[in-house]
């Protein structure tokens, strides 16, 4: 799993390099060369979309989302590791949810082409369910390391 | 539905899930209950919120930060205005502004100064949840002054100009800024001791002034790019990279070409926790605007309450609660279209409706129990949210006051958009 995640860290750093130099190229563009572009609006916008979907499990990963932290600090060791437990199925259950419908929403990308980079609607909506999968996936790992941590030593070390 | 929404929402936020999967599984809840809306909604609504180009002012705004902030910001903006009399709470807030004006994110703001100011402050006498709390506070601004992450999301779901924005919230920043300091006086006075230690590098003011010079040309190529109409908000967040750049590898040479992966990495993830949250709050924005909540609310308000100020009262208060126990992006994307469609009829200002949201969403960052930059300063501090929590009430009481201010008086908003002919 973190091999898979090292290089998605990788990927998600060149798209945002990327994003900002097609912003740059288009100001450039403009007031240098006097005509802006087309394509770099659509592609940039496009590649926010994987940026944004692809970082997303790697934040899962680190604990970096936001969560209201207020009950569960105050419960007893046990309940604690329940609901914890509870939290990545829930989490995966949603990874799950973009997975399917995000699939099923490529049959209606498919019959469209986008407008400036004439590509199939079928590559940008693909980051949806390639995101699901991947939030699936790390949430699974999260819930089986909860599950490892179960044992009474490796729980009182945690506090 | 609606009840299935929020039953379910506060149930899971409750337990624990990540605000962004929170929101996103009470949606899916909502369109269950519903039954002929297909779940496709999700998969689809995620897209859209992320297919923007006014929302990429986001990304590359916190990229432009991180690279500033490696070139040591916060160090700079201290060493100007730390020999300013009367104390470091002073330092502590304008250093914060300063920082604002350069970076998009109150957090991050909160924790490049902090890091300084925090521990600086606890050496020279002051109790470690002032200093917390008034860090938490100056932090905060970074949400009004621009360039400003929030501002670009309430110019993005309000479809207001985010120039008007931005320049609408200066005003309002400096005040609560004056406010803030105004407030901490007293305890200045109190607590300060043996002023001039070594806790602060101490240079000539006309060292310090030069040194930041290049820093200072970020807001001013911003600001004054937006200004004089030359780019947008989005291609100002890319330029704003693109001076980064040159600035920390070629002009500060603090930057190293080998740090850049890091920086882009930590960039990115911020970036995305900003922004997926914004891909399921806009499934509940919909799932509400589908349930006519803003329509049969417009009705219910504007039977009971007349005037526009008692409207603007009340969502003052509504505002204030949802930050309080809410994260801000999440709360403007779910709230603000409820809300914003009855600003417009009770005849408030756009701009002045955009940037009140904005001062009330910045003061629930510092009200526990959920504060985005209260968090930051409490780690920092290495105290828990509860034993810093009785200091953040005067800060507190100080933005309030700016609040009222602007609430009363639409022109502490308006001036200086209408000023550069914005509005």
């Amino acid at each position: 799993m973190t091999p898979l995640l090292e290089k998605l860290e990788k990927i998600v750093a060149a798209l945002l390099a990327t994003i900002a130099a097609l912003v740059v190229y288009q100001v450039v563009a403009r007031y240098v060369l006097g005509r802006p572009p087309s394509w770099t609006e659509e592609l940039a916008r496009y590649l926010q979309v994987w940026l944004v979907l692809l970082a997303s499990p790697i934040c899962l990963r680190k604990g970096l989302h936001l969560a209201v932290d207020y009950l569960t600090p105050r419960l007893p060791p046990a309940a604690k590791r329940r609901v914890r437990s509870l939290n990545h199925v829930l989490v995966g259950l949603f990874g799950l949810l973009l997975t399917v419908f995000g699939f099923r929403m490529l049959s209606v990308a498919a019959l469209q082409v986008s407008p400036a980079l004439g590509i199939s609607m079928i590559w940008p909506y693909l980051a949806v369910p390639t995101s699901g999968l991947l939030i699936t996936m790390v949430a699974a790992g999260l819930f089986v390391e909860e599950q490892r941590r179960e044992s009474p030593a490796a729980g009182a070390t945690r506090r | 539905m609606i009840a299935a929404v929020f039953v379910s929402l506060v149930l899971l936020l409750a337990l624990g899930v990540p605000v962004a999967f929170g929101i996103g599984l009470s949606g899916a809840a909502a369109l269950l209950v519903n039954g002929q809306i297909p779940l496709e909604v999700i998969a689809q609504r995620a897209f859209a919120a992320l297919d923007s180009w006014t929302l990429m002012a986001v990304p590359l705004f916190i990229l432009a930060g991180e690279l500033m902030n490696a070139c040591g910001i916060s160090r700079r903006a201290i060493a100007i205005v730390g020999r300013l009399r009367g104390g470091l709470p002073i330092v502590s807030v304008t250093s914060s502004m300063f920082f604002a004006g350069i970076s998009g994110s109150s957090s991050a703001s909160t924790a490049a100064v902090g890091s300084m100011m925090i521990p600086a402050m606890r050496e020279r006498g002051y109790p470690i949840g002032f200093a917390a709390a008034l860090q938490a506070a100056g932090g905060a601004i970074g949400t009004i002054i621009p360039p400003s992450i929030i501002m670009i999301v309430m110019g993005y779901v309000t479809e207001t100009s985010i120039a008007a924005l931005f320049i609408g919230g200066i005003l309002p920043g400096v005040l609560i800024a004056g406010a803030l300091v105004a407030s901490s006086l007293k305890q200045a006075r109190r607590y300060e001791r043996e002023p001039r230690t070594e806790v602060l590098e101490e240079t000539s003011l006309a060292t310090a002034l030069w040194q930041a010079l290049p820093a200072l040309g970020m807001p001013v190529l911003v600001l004054g790019g937006i200004l004089a109409g030359v780019f947008t908000a989005t291609e100002a967040a890319g330029i704003a990279v693109a001076y980064g750049l040159v600035v920390g590898l070629i002009v500060y040479r603090e930057l190293k070409l080998k740090d850049l992966e890091r920086l882009l990495v930590t960039a990115a993830l911020r970036s995305s926790v900003v922004m997926f949250v914004a891909t399921t709050a806009f499934l509940l924005a919909w799932i509400i605007a589908v349930g006519r909540v803003p329509d049969r609310l417009g009705e219910a308000l504007s039977s009971s309450t007349g005037s526009q100020l008692s409207f603007l009262l009340a969502a003052n208060v509504v505002l204030i609660m949802v930050g309080t126990f809410m994260e801000s992006i999440s709360a403007i994307i779910v709230i603000m279209p409820i809300l914003f469609p009855l600003a417009i009829q009770f005849g408030v200002d756009p701009v002045h409706f955009g940037v009140l949201a904005a001062v009330n969403l910045c003061i629930g960052m510092v009200t526990p129990p959920y504060g985005a930059t209260l968090f930051v300063a409490c780690s920092i501090a290495g105290q828990s949210v509860s034993d810093v929590a009785g200091w953040t009430v005067r800060p507190v009481a100080a933005m309030i006051a700016v609040q009222v201010l602007i609430t009363l008086f639409p022109e502490t908003v308006t001036i200086l958009p209408r000023w550069f002919g914005l509005l």
